[in-house]
């Protein structure tokens, strides 16, 4: 049967891999404002944050200004980089101007922690004041906290000076319609109905500005340096503890249909394929849906393999199902595959040396000449029934297909999962949040405990279709 | 070593030194100390997860691993390090500079003895990393160990430490200065045999009265004596928790101190007394520890008083020294003397001709 692709939104298909549109825009780069711009602007930050909004503005014009004429020609936009790559002697006035004349002491002592004695004296001896390192580090975090996401208030007041100062030198030359925006921005709250047309615009000027092509780059300094003086913040989901009264109860129920397939395997169906592997397979989900239960594996990666493998259980019963409409021998055939499979693994195992392992080969061995004599068993290498996603929209099931195929990303340490699963998120906003080793291993992932109960239903029904169950185990 | 651990600490020390000489060569006039220890106080905080995963991985057998803290400088160009280097595998000095932040911080003027040992500290550091990097370790381990919260549980065990120096039982702090409300009532009811056994500093003799003792510590703090109950507690409270923050740092770091100053190895074998006897946080200090640590001492006394060929100790194993010597002890059960080490030494052969 011929199975149409699926389509993503806006996705194009490019040599097997559905890419999205954004992808498609040629020469288009990512610049983040948090990552690349914001450590040069931490300066202005920590004004804001100091002094308020209103005043910061004042303090900020102030310092623009100077900039603008004392230095037009050396300061081309107001990033630390540009700064810290004045002469000695420019930093020098600069920076004492700031804490002397303008009054401003050692407020900027929190970014002694970058600028240090050693690679930046200038700075370090203007500015460094009697705060401890703890006290400037908390400064720092709050300050990168709050103006962490580009659209924030914060952060867009601090844009806002990176552009009006570009404006001030003349190296920014704007529209006459968007005069009012500049002009009013700053004298405006931020609950005024104008600014929700005025944020856009300036977030959007200066995300266009570039920082001047410096050979220190600040943000080279300030991420690592983070990384080094601060500690993770490490974020971990805790699940809820299932019902264990409810899931033993299903179990039972289940462990009762297995018993009751199981008298009539012996009393009705012996030497009979069909019935000998369909009630395997259900056993077979009872076996894993055990383990779950019995281990408590619900929030668990391992609960995810067991769901998977009860889809799984269920789907191939339901296709070989159908198929033996048209095929009475697929029981056999089924039976023949695993058994193959089984014998494979005794042709392979005279190619390597024995080691300890779980494979019990006197057990595999036991298991393939029970069935027939080995010399007739074939080994096939291709899929069992074919591939799970067309098993799934053969038996019109592909819903269970995108729950399968999304825990198979467990099963095959596909790296949404290995995040999911076994990695924590640092929350700290200077450390980029960052991923970290789950080492305690306290990440739950959301219970599979529903899932596999809706699976198992299904199973009973379909079994119960051609083999009656009692009224009271046809459902879980 | 694991190579790992070997590549950090290497890395660290390279660090350090070129951090130490460019500071003492550019900003060289006196006038810029509070600058340079709050530029290594800064270099040590951002190494503090460096530090943590040395202190954590460095040898399977960390009580092969000792640090030397309560001093000032190792005197590496005076040889003096040797004896410490006997004792262990991992020899750990505790670098006292980032610790000085306290005090450049708020003292306005930094006096002359202060800015002498400050300095000193930096060129022994550096000599030190020059000359030494291969067998000892400089970290601080104070500075990045004892945060507030272990500064407050050490003040809480001080204070206990403190009510068993007395002969009557007192259950707090309360109950002390409830009852002890004079000089005479002070000097009536402090044990003599453990109260009057701590020395108050370097030149303190237990041979002089206490009461004369406590007058001249008192004196020498500006501590009034009018309140003589606080000034008493004061000054025992001060040296108790000196020893008491050394056997914190041995917990975290199930490494062996070394003390070098007479007056801390003093009050430590005595506090070490009272805490084994009193079981005070018995289950947070290993008697092992400590009595590697009363070892060690006597190691030390042994080599100041009698002398010793400093070549020939240059050339031993330090680690295996030091497990040798171990072992001596477990084999004549841990007897509480010096004799034992002494004769341990003798037998070495290390002593002058």
């Amino acid at each position: 049967m011929a199975i149409k692709d699926k389509t993503y939104h806006g996705h194009q298909l490019i040599k097997g891999v559905y890419v999205t549109p954004m992808n498609l825009i040629p020469e288009l780069k990512l610049s983040s404002w948090a990552y690349e711009r914001l450590p040069d602007y931490l300066w202005i930050c920590i004004v804001f944050h100091l002094y308020g909004r209103k005043f910061g503005f004042e303090i900020m014009f102030a310092i623009l200004n100077y900039f603008k004429d004392k230095f037009k020609e050396k300061i081309k936009d107001i990033s630390m980089s540009s700064l810290l790559n004045l002469s000695d002697e420019d930093q020098n006035a600069c920076f004492k101007y700031l804490r002397d004349i303008l009054g401003l002491g050692s407020v900027f002592e929190p970014l002694t922690l970058f600028l240090d004695l050693t690679n930046y004296p200038t700075f370090n001896l203007c500015f460094l004041g009697e705060k401890t390192i703890e006290e400037k580090i908390n400064i720092i975090k709050e300050v990168v906290k709050d103006n962490y996401d580009h659209n924030l208030n914060a952060a867009t007041d601090v844009r806002y000076c990176v552009v009006i100062y570009q404006i001030f030198i003349g190296k920014l030359l704007i529209n006459r319609n968007q005069a009012d925006c500049y002009y009013e921005y700053y004298k405006l709250n931020h609950d005024n109905a104008k600014m929700r047309l005025y944020r856009p615009l300036i977030r959007s000027t200066e995300g266009a500005t570039s920082i001047g092509d410096v050979e220190l780059k600040f943000k080279d300094i300030f991420w690592p340096r983070c990384y080094e003086l601060i500690y993770c913040n490490l974020l971990y989901k805790k699940g809820e503890k299932e019902n264990m009264d409810l899931a033993k109860e299903k179990l039972d129920k289940l462990h009762k249909v297995v018993v009751y397939l199981d008298k009539l395997l012996n009393i009705k169906y012996q030497n009979n394929n069909k019935a000998l592997v369909l009630f395997g397979l259900l056993s077979f989900s009872y076996r894993n849906f055990k383990e779950l239960v019995e281990h408590d594996l619900f929030l668990e990666t391992s609960g995810r393999s067991i769901y998977r493998t009860i889809i799984e259980s269920y789907i191939n019963s339901k296709v070989l199902i159908k198929r033996s409409v048209s095929n009475q021998s697929i029981w056999d055939e089924y039976i023949d595959y695993g058994i193959g499979q089984y014998k494979k693994t005794l042709e392979q195992k005279e190619d390597y040396e024995e080691t300890a392992s779980h494979i019990d080969y006197k057990q595999v061995e036991f298991l393939v000449n029970d069935y027939r004599n080995p010399i007739f068993t074939n080994i096939d290498i291709r899929y069992a029934l074919g591939q799970m996603r067309n098993l799934c929209k053969e038996v019109d099931e592909k819903y269970l297909y995108s729950l399968y195929s999304f825990d198979s990303n467990v099963e095959h340490c596909l790296w949404g999962a290995v995040e999911e699963a076994a990695l924590y998120k640092c929350s700290e906003a200077t450390h980029g949040f960052h991923w970290s080793l789950a080492v305690d291993g306290e990440n739950d992932l959301p219970s599979v405990l529903g899932d596999t109960i809706y699976v198992l239903n299904k199973h009973l029904r379909l079994i119960n279709n051609i083999y009656e169950l009692p009224d009271d185990l046809k459902e879980l | 070593m694991n190579r790992e651990v070997r590549s950090v600490i290497e890395k660290i020390n390279k660090e350090y030194l070129l951090i130490l000489e460019k500071l003492s060569s550019d900003f060289c006039d006196e006038k810029y100390l509070r600058y340079i220890i709050n530029e290594i106080s800064l270099f040590w905080s951002r190494k503090r997860k460096e530090v943590l995963f040395i202190v954590e991985y460095l040898g399977n057998d960390s009580y092969n691993a000792t640090f030397f803290t309560g001093a000032v400088s190792l005197d590496v160009n005076e040889n003096e390090h040797i004896p410490f280097l006997l004792c262990g595998e991992y020899c750990i000095y505790d670098d006292p500079l980032p610790s000085f932040l306290k005090v450049v911080n708020v003292e306005p003027i930094l006096n002359k003895l202060f800015i002498e040992k400050a300095t000193n500290s930096i060129k022994d550091n550096i000599y030190t990393l020059k000359n030494c990097s291969k067998t000892i370790i400089i970290l601080p381990l104070r500075y990045l160990l004892v945060n507030e919260e272990e500064s407050k549980k050490a003040t809480d065990v001080s204070n206990n430490l403190f009510l068993v120096l007395f002969d009557s039982k007192f259950n707090s702090m309360k109950d002390y200065f409830n009852s002890i409300k004079t000089k005479q009532d002070f000097l009536n009811s402090i044990n003599k045999n453990v109260g009057s056994k701590l020395l108050f500093n370097n030149d303190d003799s237990l041979s002089t009265p206490l009461e004369e003792r406590i007058d001249n510590y008192c004196k020498s703090f500006n501590l009034k004596t009018n309140n003589y109950p606080v000034a008493a507690y004061q000054a025992y409270f001060s040296i108790i928790l000196q020893s008491v923050i050394i056997f914190m740092m041995a917990e975290k770091t199930i490494f062996t101190p070394f003390i070098r100053s007479r007056q801390t190895v003093n009050n430590f074998i005595v506090i070490a007394d009272v805490l084994l006897s009193n079981n005070i946080n018995k289950d947070d200090f290993d008697k092992t520890l400590l009595i590697r640590t009363l070892y060690y001492s006597y190691l030390y006394q042994y080599f100041i008083n009698n002398g010793f060929d400093k070549n020939k100790i240059a050339q031993i194993d330090n680690g295996s020294f030091s497990n040798k010597l171990y072992k001596y002890l477990i084999d004549n059960n841990f007897k509480m003397n010096s004799k034992l080490v002494a004769n341990y030494i003798d037998n070495a052969g290390l002593k002058n001709n």
